[in-house]
Order: C-alpha cells, then sequence, then structure tokens
C-alpha cells in the first residue's frame, strides 16, 4: 500500500509539473528563447556551397 | 497593453468554469510583439485538461520519433535547418485552435492529432532512410515522389514506403515558424532564382541549393506542378532529388485543362506510364489490389467528407474551424487514405453527426458566413481563425477543401483509371485557379451552396495567374455585390517580409471599419504586433 501511494504521489506531482509547464507555455518558451536560436546559431555558422 | 482584469475576463463563476468569456481578450495572451502564448489559453476546466492531454500527447509522438532513431534523428536535427520547425509543433496546434471551446476543440484535436501522427510517421521513414544520415537498405524500399502528386498509385506498392519529400521538407516550414520561409527564399534568390514568383518553388528551391533534401529511394517521381511558376524550380529540383540525374526521375503528368475531354486519355496514359516507371525501377508487379482498396478507403473518406460540407451548408454546427478544416482536408487529398484518416474521418462523423443532431451552435459569435478563396498563406493559415476571433466571419470552407472530392467507381478498371486521372487533376490550388477562368468563378456558385453572405478573396500577390485574373474577378465581384460582401486579403504565401499577418489583418480592419461599418468581436485582436513570433 506504501509503494502504491508513493507511486499515486509521485505521479501526482509528475502531472502538477507538467500542467504548470502547459500553462505557463514553458516548453515553446524554452525552444523561442533556448534551442531555436541556438540551432539557428548553428545552422548560420555552417559553410554552405549553395549549389543550383 | 494594459491587461484586461479578471473580473471583467469572467465576470461569473460560469463563465470561468466553462472558459466562455465576454471579454476573451486573446491577443493580451502573447508574449510582446509575438504569437506566442505568455500562458496558455484557459479554455474552461473541460476544455483545458483536454488541452492539456493533448500536449503530452503531442509531445509523446515527437519524442517517439525521435526514439525511432535517436542517433539519425540527432544527426538530422544538426544537420537540417527545416527540421528543426518541427520542435514547434504544440505552438501550431494553440495558433489553429486559438478561441475553440467544446465540441469544435474535439473535432480539432481529432484533426490535428491525425495531421501530427501522419506527419512522424513520414518523418520517421525519412530519418530512417536518409542515406545522408548514414547508409542503410531500408532507403531502397522507399518511393520519394513530389508533394503536389497524391499518393494513390504509390498503394500499388505495398511492400514500399512512400515519402512526398518536398512537402516535410518545404510546404509545411512557414506554418510552424514564418521566418524558415523567408530563409529559403534568400537562399533560392541568392542563386539568381527571380524573387518575383510563387514563393512556394522559391522555399524548395531553397532547400534544394542549400543541399537540405534527404537522399532516399532509388528513384524519383516528379510532376508537372499545379501552375507555371513551378516551372522556374524543375531544374533545381531535378538535380537535388535525382542527385544531378545518378537516380531515374520519370514526371508524372497531369493535365492543367482537366475538364476537357480530351485531356481525359492522356491523363489516363500518364497514370499507366508512371505505374511502369515505378514496376521497372522497383522490380515489382504493381499490385492492383491493394491500389483499388486504398481507392475505396478514399471514397469513403471523401462520402464522410461531403456529408461533413452537407451539414456545414445547412446549419450553424461547423465542427472543424477553418484552418483544421482546410489543412486536414488538403492534407488528406495528398497522402491518400490510410490508418489514421480513416480513423480520424470516421470519429469525426460521430462527433458532426451528434452535433448536428442537437443543434449545436458551434459559431455563436458569427456575423457572416464566408467562403475563403484562391490561394490560401502558409505562414498566416491561422488568419482564418482571427477572422472569427476579432470579427465574427465564420470561414465555413475554402477554396482548396474543395479539390477531388468525386467517388471512384471501382467496379471496373477502365473506369477506375478515368476516374483516378480526373482525381489526380483536381489538386489543391490546381482545382480552380487553372484550367480556365470558369473554374476560379464558381466562388460565386459555392458561397450560395454553403449559404455564405461573405468572401474572403486571398491575394497571393505573387501568383502570376491570379494577378492576371484580378480585372476579371474585381468586374464580376462588382455584378455579384448585392448578394456578397467580398473582401480582399493579401499574403505572400510562403515570405511573411512581403506581406506580414499584420498588413493581411490591416487589409481586412479597413473592410470591416470602413465598409460594413462593424466593431470587433474581440477589440485586442485589431492591431497587435506580432512580427518576432512564429
Amino acid at each position: 500500500m506504501k509503494i502504491l501511494g508513493k507511486i499515486a504521489v509521485g505521479l501526482f506531482g509528475l502531472l502538477t509539473a507538467l500542467a504548470l509547464i502547459f500553462y505557463y507555455n514553458l516548453d515553446m518558451k524554452l525552444m523561442y528563447y533556448v534551442i531555436v536560436p541556438f540551432l539557428t546559431k548553428h545552422y548560420d555558422s555552417r559553410k554552405i556551397i549553395r549549389k543550383l | 497593453m494594459g491587461k484586461t482584469p479578471f473580473k471583467e475576463r469572467y465576470p461569473t463563476l460560469k463563465s470561468f468554469i466553462t472558459g466562455v468569456s465576454p471579454n476573451p481578450c486573446l491577443a493580451e495572451r502573447y508574449i510582446p510583439k509575438t504569437n506566442i502564448y505568455d500562458r496558455r489559453e484557459w479554455r474552461g476546466v473541460v476544455g483545458t485538461t483536454r488541452s492539456f492531454f493533448f500536449w503530452l500527447n503531442t509531445w509523446r509522438q515527437m519524442a517517439s520519433m525521435a526514439m525511432a532513431s535517436p542517433i539519425r534523428t540527432l544527426k538530422g536535427f544538426w544537420k537540417y535547418r527545416w527540421l528543426s520547425a518541427y520542435l514547434c509543433t504544440p505552438h501550431m496546434v494553440d495558433k489553429w485552435t486559438a478561441g475553440d471551446r467544446g465540441i469544435v476543440l474535439k473535432c480539432d484535436y481529432v484533426a490535428i492529432n491525425c495531421m501530427i501522427a501522419d506527419t512522424v510517421d513520414i518523418l520517421k521513414k525519412m530519418i530512417k532512410a536518409d542515406r545522408k544520415l548514414g547508409e542503410n537498405k531500408y532507403s531502397d524500399k522507399v518511393i520519394p515522389f513530389d508533394y503536389t502528386l497524391a499518393r494513390h498509385i504509390m498503394h500499388g506498392f505495398p511492400d514500399y514506403d512512400s515519402v512526398n519529400i518536398n512537402q516535410q521538407c518545404a510546404f509545411m516550414l512557414p506554418i510552424f515558424r514564418m521566418e524558415l520561409g523567408a530563409y529559403y527564399v534568400d537562399a533560392a534568390v541568392s542563386m539568381g532564382i527571380p524573387q518575383d514568383m510563387c514563393t512556394l518553388p522559391l522555399v524548395e528551391v531553397g532547400v534544394a541549393v542549400d543541399g537540405e533534401y534527404p537522399d532516399l529511394g532509388c528513384c524519383w517521381l516528379s510532376t508537372n506542378n499545379p501552375c507555371d511558376a513551378n516551372m522556374m524550380d524543375n531544374a533545381a529540383m531535378y538535380r537535388a532529388l535525382s542527385n544531378n540525374g545518378a537516380k531515374p526521375n520519370h514526371a508524372f503528368t497531369s493535365p492543367l485543362m482537366y475538364d476537357d475531354p480530351t485531356t481525359q486519355e492522356l491523363a489516363v496514359y500518364e497514370i499507366y506510364s508512371a505505374i511502369n516507371f515505378l514496376e521497372e525501377q522497383l522490380g515489382v508487379p504493381f499490385n492492383w489490389d491493394s491500389f483499388t482498396k486504398s481507392l475505396e478507403l478514399t471514397n469513403r473518406f471523401n462520402e464522410q467528407e461531403v456529408e461533413r460540407w452537407d451539414i456545414y451548408a445547412s446549419s450553424n454546427f461547423i465542427g472543424l474551424n477553418g484552418v483544421c478544416q482546410g489543412l486536414f482536408r488538403i492534407y488528406f487529398y495528398q497522402q491518400g487514405a490510410n490508418k489514421y484518416f480513416t480513423k480520424a474521418s470516421d470519429r469525426l462523423q460521430e462527433l458532426f453527426i451528434e452535433g448536428y443532431k442537437k443543434k449545436i451552435n458551434t459559431i455563436p459569435n458569427a456575423r457572416h458566413r464566408a467562403v475563403a478563396w484562391s490561394c490560401g498563406s502558409t505562414y498566416f493559415s491561422h488568419g482564418v481563425i482571427w477572422l472569427y476571433n476579432c470579427w465574427g466571419i465564420s470561414c465555413v470552407i475554402n477554396m482548396d477543401s474543395l479539390t477531388g472530392h468525386h467517388i471512384i467507381d471501382t467496379s471496373n478498371r477502365e473506369c477506375m483509371m478515368e476516374d483516378v486521372a480526373d482525381l489526380y487533376a483536381r489538386t489543391p490550388m490546381r482545382t480552380h485557379t487553372v484550367g480556365g477562368n470558369r473554374h476560379i468563378l464558381q466562388v460565386f456558385e459555392t458561397a450560395r451552396k454553403f449559404n455564405c453572405d461573405m468572401i474572403i478573396m486571398y491575394d497571393d500577390i505573387g501568383c502570376k495567374g491570379m494577378a492576371g485574373c484580378q480585372g476579371l474577378l474585381e468586374e464580376e465581384f462588382r455584378k455579384h455585390s448585392d448578394e456578397f460582401h467580398i473582401c480582399w486579403m493579401p499574403h505572400a504565401l510562403m515570405d511573411h517580409r512581403t506581406v506580414s499577418p499584420r498588413d493581411a489583418r490591416a487589409a481586412v480592419n479597413e473592410y470591416m471599419y470602413t465598409v460594413m461599418k462593424e466593431e470587433p468581436v474581440d477589440p485586442t485582436l485589431v492591431d497587435f504586433d506580432d512580427s518576432e513570433g512564429w
């Protein structure tokens, strides 16, 4: 029973954390402010030989 | 912009619990200068919970894509700029469902989930098959084909997977992040391609000149594409996708004058010709049973779709919002019937019948029922939702939804092939904007059928074909001015710098204030800066 209780509490905590990420749009804020700029910097720094 | 106090947004407990607010103030939710939510939309207890679990499922599907081949996926993200667009999928879902409540939210999620599942499936195959990410045997089991070709004949090779390569690598990009369209336009223009042609082939060429198309399959099935602007991109696409001629290429052409009976024979011949090409390249015979079965599934989807249109036409149960309705339909046309679309269509049918029987009015704020005509923008595909949320203009149907939807007679092969040829000819854009001006003028008949009082006329300023029709259209609009309100909405298809979403909104705002003398449903949406958004 104790283990089940711990699992239930853990799941509840996880769902709450995910709900907060969802509501405050933290996933897309991370993309907008960190991931996309980082990737764009990487893509821009590559030497591309364009061919038509 | 000052924020509207909570009490004004939700004056009663009921309005908070249901999420139906008299002052939704949607634009106040955005991070300044973007269209990205600071806090996601409150849709009431049930609606927000539904959105939360949909969001979780979206990330689950995206994670499943990465986990299918983690190393190759990482390499892909490092190598291909276009692939980074898909990281913003949850934002696309937010854009496409802004203001949705109740059964519309349910229906929209069914349609979007289907498109996401199908896209994840294709991306998995592309990443797995791409030789640029590492040699593998699976690559030869994939047939790459141009995305303006529908998938139908590929179903005749059931042991092979098929990938409409430029849909994922080019067409979809500005839908996720508008600046990606601009980047690839610049890449193409830097190589001397004229900037003033249609921006869709420009983006396709941009991906080609940057060397970012995956290398998969043993051949390349191209097409003549729906409009002559694509003539510019044929050579670049051929070189990029055939590895400079190393892979055999076949152009599966389709007549533009599709309702001219003299083109029918040629159209059927072209299908057989494409099938023969694939049989030779793959070394396996065409499986007619599998092909016929897929067409029967396509028929089933189209029968259900037409029933849904009947509901749109005869009631205020507009189960899918404008953007979901349009893109789900176009996406289906391109992909052909598969497990995702069959399942989604069945579920939508249940929801539509339920909503129709209960006489649910899904567009309580609607002042106008509109048909959206001509080619819509990609980077502002969600413009139709803005029209409803801001001005109460409900886009009941749009031009590209009405692509090939006739039922194919599968009882004998001759009839079946004639019907399939016709289906191939009636692709998005091609159905109404080529083959004679009578097609584009079907706008009035369509508006009447769908019980509309307004026409939103997209003005893709890079489309030479439609620019040529401008005078004719203006003349016809004047003849129908007592029957319909007609509003031009400009855009530049894939390049938001030429006509920004704000510019497009300004054109509609001006019409609604000065011609219609109306006030907005949500004043915060009238003019806001989203220039640094996606």
